[in-house]
């Protein structure tokens, strides 16, 4: 018996969709045109096609479904753009780690896109959910009260360039945040946004409005009251 | 060493809860060549702590011209930088020439492919200069016309090799439920004096198959089958496999708690 032959053979049974149409029909006659004799030709023809098949079938199922249960937007998008086998091809080792896998599909979602492999809204996508995943599993330390406006713990930022609620192609800015009632994920907009990113305990509350205020070109008041309002809601350490 | 869970870096800080229980990690040395830095920092901060041992699924150490020595080559880094007693793949193979299947996928039990065996799994053990067990997997279709019955297979393998085994308690089930295998008479046949580690994990069902997706409790049967197997093998690490719907958690320390009990008897 010819394994290495055998073995060729089976994996472009496992492969080729043509290959397995081929063998349904007549898989003695599939084995002999594929130049297999004896023995290998014998155990290969005798396998049931069915199983075959379904083993095939599960070749990327596995993996998929594994991603499909993490990133769901994102594996709708990946068949819609039929590049769920670009993804495996890129990445022929599957990672086990929930989180890695995900993480790595937004990785190369964004690098995808800068090549137009893929559309940008998959890669806002696979960013959004992989960062929703990352702060479902991690636990952060509950905030302390803090003097000046400092983030709330385990807060995510996310500039996209789709609203994903519909897809439409506009800047969106988006907050994953512990809330209450566990990970809570929201549009925030652009003046909330920019306090949020300029909160980092190293500034007073006064020159985060400012500075807040100057990104945003709104008036500092507005950015003061924004301040407030983010702190009640949990987006914001509680102000001491 | 005890009672076990995978490493995964989704359950880091049930680790540290669970401590007491937890008498190892599997490593899985393709999360660590591929990796972010900090995970493998968060995995060797656990490293440091518990012994470990290294599991992979891309030796594909059945493929006839031979294993995939650049991989293993690392994964010899790795359990050498992990300080792994022992490390263990599958047996089957995944690549055929440049193609990889993507799969665990089982070859038919012939003497052509015992002979393609014994030459990859020393070859193996002289790259890994560990020692290498060797898994069952759950195989979804069967072949006919073979030399060897699987246990039988793994008894000449290990004979001729000196290799261990690696016993998938749940891939045993998989295989009785999808295929017919009788676990009885499996055992009976099967090398358990060789067995160094079990793995247990749980299935779903899906398309009227049992399919091994370590994302389920284990199964009660999985259980009973582990003690008998521990009446005999000398078994020295009982693993849970858990790749995938972790919550709830306290399952999970459960099903820890209840591995690291059966150890401590049979110890």
């Amino acid at each position: 018996m010819d394994v290495k032959r055998f073995q060729e053979e089976l994996a472009a049974l496992l492969m080729e969709e043509r290959a397995r149409r081929s063998f349904a029909k007549d898989a003695k006659a599939h084995a002999r045109k594929a130049g297999l004799k004896g023995k290998e030709a014998r155990i290969l023809a005798a396998l049931d096609a069915g199983d075959v098949g379904y083993f095939a079938s599960r070749r990327e199922i596995d993996r998929r479904g594994m991603l499909r249960a993490d990133l769901p937007q994102t594996c709708e998008r990946l068949d819609e753009e039929n590049r769920v086998l670009r993804y495996f091809r890129a990445h022929p080792y599957a990672l086990e780690d929930p989180l890695a896998e995900a993480e790595r599909v937004a990785r190369w979602a964004r690098q995808a896109a800068r090549k137009g492999q893929v559309s940008v809204l998959l890669a806002d996508t696979a960013l959004f959910e992989a960062t929703l995943l990352r702060a479902r599993t991690a636990s952060p330390k509950p905030a302390r009260p803090s003097a000046r406006p400092r983030r709330a713990p385990g807060l995510k930022l996310l500039r996209l360039a789709h609203d994903l609620s519909d897809g439409a192609e506009r800047p969106c800015h988006v907050a994953i945040a512990h809330g209450p009632h566990g990970v809570e994920a929201g549009e925030v907009d652009a003046l909330a946004w920019h306090v949020l990113r300029a909160a980092d305990g190293k500034r007073t509350s006064t020159q985060v409005a400012a500075l807040a205020a100057r990104q945003a070109a709104a008036p500092a008041s507005k950015a003061r009251t924004t301040l407030r309002r983010l702190a009640r809601e949990g987006f914001l350490a509680p102000l001491a | 060493m005890g009672a076990g869970l995978g490493y995964r870096g989704a359950l880091h800080a049930f680790f540290r809860k669970h401590d007491a229980h937890l008498g190892f990690l599997e490593v899985m040395p393709e999360h660590v060549l591929e990796g972010s830095v900090a995970a493998r920092q968060r995995l060797l901060h656990h490293a440091a702590r518990k012994p470990v041992v290294t599991h992979s699924v891309s030796v594909s150490v059945a493929t006839a011209p031979g294993p995939d020595a650049p991989f293993l080559r690392k994964m010899a880094q790795v359990s050498e930088r992990l300080d792994a007693p022992w490390t263990s793949d599958h047996l089957c193979f995944t690549k055929v020439g440049d193609r990889n299947i993507g799969q665990l996928t089982p070859m038919p039990y012939t003497r052509e492919t015992m002979r393609v065996l014994e030459r990859n799994v020393k070859e193996s053990q002289r790259i890994l200069g560990k020692p290498f067990l060797l898994e069952n997997i759950s195989a979804y279709f069967r072949y006919s016309g073979e030399d060897y019955t699987e246990p039988e297979f793994f008894r000449e393998l290990t004979k001729r090799t000196g290799c261990g085994v690696l016993l998938d308690v749940n891939n045993l089930r998989n295989n009785a439920v999808n295929l017919g295998v009788d676990p009885r008479k499996y055992l009976d046949t099967f090398p358990l004096e060789r067995v160094v580690q079990l793995h247990l994990a749980g299935s779903d069902w899906e398309d009227g198959k049992l399919l091994d997706t370590h994302g389920a409790p284990i199964h009660e049967e999985v259980w009973a089958m582990t003690e008998t197997i521990l009446d005999t093998a000398p078994v020295k690490a009982l693993l849970i496999e858990r790749d995938q719907t972790f919550e709830p958690l306290d399952e999970l320390g459960a099903e820890l708690r209840r591995a690291d009990a059966l150890m401590q008897r049979y110890r």
